[in-house]
């Protein structure tokens, strides 16, 4: 009956508004706005009710300032000589939020990649971010409240493609709010590299990134952000779930920022799923480094791994909380929960909270923190090899991170290494001569 | 080359180093023997610069320059080394990045060409050889997880790439097998020269056999008591240092 509906109207995006309007109606909401469960599935309803005119479903729906604002040529948008010099280099598929909006052209049929800007309800995004701060501990402040309703974007990805998710913040004072649902096809490898970028002129601005990603049976998908975050404040939360055999792997070396904050929650639903995320922070001056991670096995035989280390020097602050659960009743259960710590500076700070929480037997863990200052003892060994006090720390501080750097995918480790490099040559008593 | 005069160290309000006085000519090879605790390590630490002992009275002249005040680096740059007795691992840094960075740190200082990579690595692996330790130690981190005998290997290891003109050697033999006591004697002499000298810290006079002092000194309570030829310290392996209490009343 509804799929009769939709066939007879010839406006594909009228289409989809008065199906959700009337799915909300079935479900006994409002005639207008759909509820947020139901806009959330919004990507997989398309899918189910099999219309073909997605591309026309996009640029119908594109909002009028997407259309407006050009394609970025991405060199010139900010402090970028970086990605010009890396995106040559790459065939990856460029997905690019600007402003709070979604500005990329529909990357080619064909290509793997299907990315949708979803219509805006309002209430639903209202929910949905109200939601985010909650886990990511912010408070609602007139400012994020305003970034509600803003771009909501589905990609989904059904080809083995490498997707670069660039953020640019160069308005201020703003707060750019974007929605990502990334769903992996089943058997799919894909890789996301994250990049952010902001003008000086954006100081104060906020850039807040909330993805849900769901990997279908094995799917494999490698989540890399390095780089330095510009002088804004940067939140991210992410919910992955992971189907049969899945794999999720995060890869992030971030260094600056205002605040550089993220929530994980990794939810391993099926046998055999896999999630881990390999971190390095680097916090100095008054910045303000934070994981929250939430890893969830509900699923015998899954596996997960954290390692995060954070080096804070000046007054910056680093957090690392972190929780493993393991449901009752599941068995098989792999789970490394590490974070490490080097305090460079007598105000710097770290504050570490690994949690387990485990219900069921079967269950290896290895889970530590520590927080440490950087070893005299190995300074004066450097130093007696001709090393001044500065490079024997910024050795010891490269050390400390290049364990976790060498099992990042080589491109990312190559990056994450000449990031911190750059930075240790700035960093407070670590500047090379 | 090392002029140290009535030189007094401490530690915090603690003592170790009491009117120490010592001289050491080019080509020389110099033995401290003495007691656990008698200040050998901590007169080793004192030459190389380490922040934690104060100089609190003398002199150490180099090279006709006083070091007191230089940085534990800037002595390495002009030629100072020191085997580590107890050589400290270095988490995350290859042996081989570690070489590349303290053999350009100090030559950059002495405004010499920098080592080539190329070069380095075959070099390395010539040294690696010489000092018995398998070439894939090059790509681990120092120090980290090296047996105790290894570790003193990688000590070995640097000294022969950093030619130093001065080495102190701080129990370099203890811990090491047979073979590998007689590796050292090969090292030392091959780098023995006229113009490079040797302060060799050690307990044993089994590797005094390899390497032969010209002079024998013995520590105590923070002091030189004795010194002698290379047969003093054959002396002390008979009798035991007790036996200096009666000649040193002498
Ligand atoms: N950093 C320090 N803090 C406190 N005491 C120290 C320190 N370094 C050395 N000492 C003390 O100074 C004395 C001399 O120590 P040192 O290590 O120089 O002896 P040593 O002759 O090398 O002994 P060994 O033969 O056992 O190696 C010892 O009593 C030691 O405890
Ligand atoms: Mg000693």
């Amino acid at each position: 009956m509804l799929g009769l509906m939709i066939q007879q109207k010839t406006d594909p995006a009228m289409q989809i508004k008065d199906l959700i309007t009337a799915q909300a109606q079935a479900h006994g909401f409002g005639a207008t706005t759909a509820p947020g469960p139901m806009r959330l599935n919004a990507a997989e309803r398309l899918q189910q009710y099999n219309l073909s005119s997605r591309r026309h479903f996009w640029t119908r729906l594109a909002m009028r300032d997407v259309l407006n604002t050009p394609v970025l040529p991405i060199a010139q948008s900010a402090n970028s000589v970086d990605i010009a010099s890396y995106q040559k280099k790459t065939s990856a598929i460029p997905v690019i939020f600007r402003g709070g909006c979604c500005v990329s052209p529909q990357p080619k049929a064909n290509s793997g990649v299907e990315v949708d800007v979803l219509p805006i309800d309002t209430s639903s995004e209202q929910q949905h971010w109200s939601t985010f701060m909650a886990n990511a501990a912010c408070e609602i402040t007139p400012a994020l409240a305003a970034m509600c309703g803003q771009s909501v974007v589905n990609i989904r990805i059904t080809a083995s493609v490498q997707i670069e998710l660039i953020y640019i913040t160069d308005k201020a004072p703003s707060t750019d709010g974007y929605h990502i649902n990334i769903d992996v096809a089943a058997g799919v490898r894909a890789s996301i590299d994250q990049y952010i970028y902001s003008t000086e002129s954006a100081e104060g601005s906020a850039c807040i990134v909330s993805r849900t990603i769901k990997l279908a049976k094995d799917a494999d998908l490698v989540d890399q952000f390095v780089g330095k975050i510009p002088a804004i404040s940067f939140m991210q939360c992410q919910q992955v779930s992971g189907n049969e055999r899945s794999t999720y792997r995060a890869y992030q070396a971030l260094t600056g920022g205002k605040v550089c904050r993220q929530v994980s929650e990794l939810i391993l639903n099926e046998p055999q799923a896999s999630a881990a995320v390999y971190g390095v922070g680097l916090a100095n001056e008054k910045q303000r480094h934070d994981h929250t991670i939430l890893v969830k096995h509900q699923a015998s035989h899954t596996q997960s791994t954290q390692q995060v280390k954070y080096c804070v020097d000046q007054q910056a602050l680093s957090n690392f909380t972190s929780r493993v659960y393991v449901a009752s009743g599941v068995y098989d259960i792999e789970s490394d929960q590490l974070n490490h710590n080097l305090l460079l500076s007598n105000q710097a700070r770290a504050l570490t909270a690994p949690e387990l929480e485990i219900y069921a037997d079967d269950v290896r863990c290895a889970h530590g923190a520590t927080v440490g200052a950087l070893d005299e003892q190995a300074i004066f060994y450097l130093q007696s090899r001709g090393l001044n006090l500065q490079q024997a720390r910024a050795t010891l501080v490269s050390g400390f991170m290049k364990d976790l750097i060498e099992v990042f995918p080589t491109a990312a480790c190559d990056r994450a290494q000449s990031l911190v490099d750059r930075m240790l040559a700035r960093t407070e008593g670590c500047q090379q001569d | 080359m090392l002029k140290i005069q009535s030189l007094n160290a401490s530690v915090g309000d603690k003592s170790i180093i009491k009117s120490l006085n010592l001289s050491i000519q080019p080509g020389e090879v110099h033995a401290i023997m003495g007691p656990n605790g008698s200040g050998k390590s901590t007169l080793s630490n004192v030459i190389t610069g380490h922040p934690d002992y104060q100089v609190t009275a003398g002199h150490i002249h180099y090279q006709g320059e006083d070091i007191l005040e230089m940085t534990p680096d800037v002595r390495a740059t002009k030629g100072l080394f020191m085997s580590f007795q107890y050589p400290v691992g270095l988490p995350g840094v290859t042996t081989i990045s570690f070489l590349q960075a303290v053999m350009n740190a100090q030559r950059k200082q002495r405004q010499e060409p920098l080592v080539e990579a190329t070069d380095l690595i075959a070099s390395a692996r010539v040294a690696c050889e010489q000092v018995g330790l398998p070439a894939q130690f090059l790509h681990r981190a120092l120090n980290k997880g090296f047996s105790g005998g290894e570790k003193k290997r990688a000590e070995l290891l640097q000294m022969r790439l950093l030619e130093p003109k001065l080495a102190i050697l701080d129990e370099t033999d203890s811990g090491l097998d047979i073979d590998a006591l007689k590796m050292v004697g090969t090292v030392v002499n091959e780098m023995r020269d006229n113009a490079r000298s040797f302060v060799i810290v050690t307990h044993y006079p089994r590797i005094l056999e390899y390497i032969k002092p010209d002079y024998v000194h013995v520590m105590r309570d923070g002091n030189i008591i004795k010194t002698g030829d290379a047969a003093l310290a054959n002396q002390l392996e008979k009798s035991g240092y007790a036996w200096l209490d009666d000649t040193t009343k002498d």
